[in-house]
């Protein structure tokens, strides 16, 4: 942002940073809590109080574990890979306007970058499946990749219409866009769209087919242990809370709210939609691959792309 | 002062790789390692995994391809976006015929099978 | 040098190694990554030659779905093993000749008209780049798409025919 001392700016790096990462910790301690919840269970609550200090000890437990790399695997692509996801997930939080002066970066094409930044986190799953060049991860990742790449299209769309109402490719401009009425309700097909396409683009159920314990062993990660698979489950995480960030940033009006503006109310819609991803996976089952695939191509798409005509209708005659 | 956005981007990216990979890389060192023949084995249910051959469904060539196109297609939609607004009705008609001659494209993927998945 | 400069010269030097990568590695899946890394590069030094659209559009259709579509490819046909050293056929040599007699040409052609060094304007951003493409470049902008058709077509051709055999 303009107009402000650098160790402001840094300061504020550092911190949002550091929201973003402990927010993406402690969303496998609330997956754990609600899964149980959910199922009528306790969940994990000795270590510490409700449990709150389970994820630390997971993290130091991971640290110290055995790091196989299985013989058939391509080493330098082995350890490449389980990287990308985070790394993807911190170059975007440079990006997301929390609030009005707090934002890192606000470039007038942010949009697009964040699609391009989306687009290159899903190597992870692609590369995963060739480093580890056994059958089961092969499979694995190119159903994943198939089926990220086929959301992409209706999630682009989506927010395409978003643009489109907002007339700017800066976040900043598209949160200030909505201070009266948020695009949630303005532009509810492109909200569904978009919902729907973040669950596939985050492989979480329903959509979690590239994991599918039932079917493919581990799916695209079977041939990683210790701090490497970790990261591919910590990059969920991260991946679902920066998605729940954007939601509210395209749809919910990021910062405005009833009452005061401000962060308070970016997080308060980020969260409900981190405990809304987490509800939809113990409630809903697995879709079938076919039905997955057929989804993206033969109803979202046609649909992204009805709404987006119809939208730039009524803005011209509005 | 100013900073610009696309270094602060390009900072976080910085920043990013060497979270992910630094920490990839202390857990390379804590961890004991006990190698031996058999633990390095793929995961094949404690059978020794023979040579394997799996034929690809042609269907993810085709639904990369589609993909590659109609990323194009989307990526046309967005400095279209911005200016719908300055040019009207003259922007509308226009991006309506880029949409059905794609339209043709798209029929045309349905209707040979493109679509479907067994 | 300032920092700009020196991005630069790093941005530039990564685009070449991974031009280098794509040329010279064994395995396939290292000859799409150079690509990758090439194509990343392109599009940071493109940012930084005040364009950013053009940039974050390489990131999106170059580097998300092009490169995307070759890992495919490479998953699809199953190569896993390296490639063959190069090609030293009478064919190859012929080829070899003619790229450096193109690439020698193309080096004496930029040296001979000096390029003028031209500022990128606000024709970088999004909003001119819109206005250009559907009033200047109006025939243009519709004869992509009739460009996207025939790609389509033909990829359903290939595709249908790969099926059957």
């Amino acid at each position: 942002m303009s107009g402000q001392p650098l160790l402001i700016f840094a300061a504020k790096a550092v911190g949002i940073l550091a929201v973003v990462l402990t927010a993406a910790t402690y969303a496998t301690w609330a997956e754990r809590r609600v899964a149980a919840w959910i199922q009528d269970r306790i969940g994990p609550n000795k270590t510490g109080p409700f449990g709150l200090l389970q994820p630390i000890a997971d993290v130091l437990k991971l640290f110290f574990k055995e790091e196989i790399v299985p013989s058939p695997v391509d080493p330098l692509l082995h350890f490449i890979t389980p990287g990308i996801i985070m790394t993807g997930v911190i170059a975007a939080t440079a990006l997301i306007p929390f609030a009005e002066n707090l934002t890192l970066a606000d470039p007038p094409v942010g949009v697009l970058l964040l699609l391009g930044i989306s687009a290159l986190s899903g190597y992870s799953v692609i590369l995963a499946g060739m480093a580890s060049r056994t059958k089961y991860s092969l499979l694995g990742s190119l159903r994943a990749a198939a089926q990220v790449v086929s959301y992409e299209i209706p999630m682009a769309l989506a927010i395409a219409s978003v643009v489109l109402m907002a007339g700017s490719l800066s976040l900043v401009d598209i949160v200030k866009a909505q201070s009266h009425l948020p695009f949630a309700i303005t532009q509810p097909i492109a909200f569904i769209i978009y919902l729907i396409a973040v669950f596939a683009e985050t492989n979480r159920a329903p959509f979690d087919l590239p994991e599918a314990e039932s079917e493919l062993v581990g799916g695209y990660h079977t041939e990683y242990s210790s701090m490497r698979f970790a990261w591919f489950f910590a990059g969920e995480y991260a991946h679902v809370v920066i998605a729940s960030a954007l939601i509210t940033t395209f749809f919910l009006g990021g910062w405005y709210g009833p009452g005061p503006d401000g962060v308070w109310w970016f997080a308060i819609k980020t969260l409900f939609f981190v405990y809304f991803f987490l509800w939809v996976r113990w409630t809903y089952p697995r879709t079938r691959y076919d039905q997955l695939m057929k989804f993206a191509w033969k109803v979202l798409i046609p649909l992204g792309l009805l709404n987006i005509l119809i939208t730039a209708l009524i803005k011209i005659w509005g | 002062m100013k900073i610009n956005p696309y270094f602060v981007v390009l900072l976080m990216t910085v920043v990013g790789l060497v979270i992910a990979y630094g920490v990839l890389a202390i857990s390379m060192f804590l961890g004991k390692r006990n190698p031996y023949r058999e633990k390095l084995n793929p995961y094949e249910s404690g059978v020794k995994p023979g040579r394997w051959d799996y034929k690809a469904n042609i269907q993810y060539y085709l639904t990369a391809l589609a993909f590659l196109i109609f990323d194009i297609e989307v990526v046309f939609m967005y400095p279209w976006a911005v200016k719908v607004m300055d040019l009207k009705f003259f922007a509308f008609i226009e991006m309506l015929i880029f949409i059905l001659i794609l339209l043709v494209g798209y029929i045309y993927i349905w209707r040979k099978g493109g679509l479907e998945w067994q | 040098m300032t920092l700009t400069a020196v991005i630069f010269t790093l941005f530039a030097l990564l685009g070449l190694w991974g031009a280098l990568v794509v040329l010279f590695a064994k395995r396939p899946v290292y000859n799409a990554l150079g690509l990758l890394l090439n194509f990343v590069s392109l599009a940071a030094i493109y940012i930084m030659l005040n364009a950013p659209f053009l940039g974050v559009i390489q990131i999106i259709v170059y580097s998300g779905a092009i490169v995307v579509f070759f890992l495919f490819v490479i998953m699809i046909l199953n190569l896993r093993d390296p490639l063959s050293d190069m090609d030293l056929s009478f064919k190859g040599l012929v080829a070899f000749v003619l790229m450096i007699s193109l690439l020698s040409l193309l080096g004496v052609y930029l040296y001979v008209i000096k390029l003028p060094a031209w500022k990128l304007g606000p024709e970088g951003s999004p909003g001119k780049l819109g206005e250009l493409l559907l009033r200047d470049y109006l025939i243009p902008f519709e004869l992509a798409s009739i460009l996207l058709l025939v790609a389509i077509v033909i990829a359903v051709v290939l595709g249908k025919k790969g099926e059957e055999q």
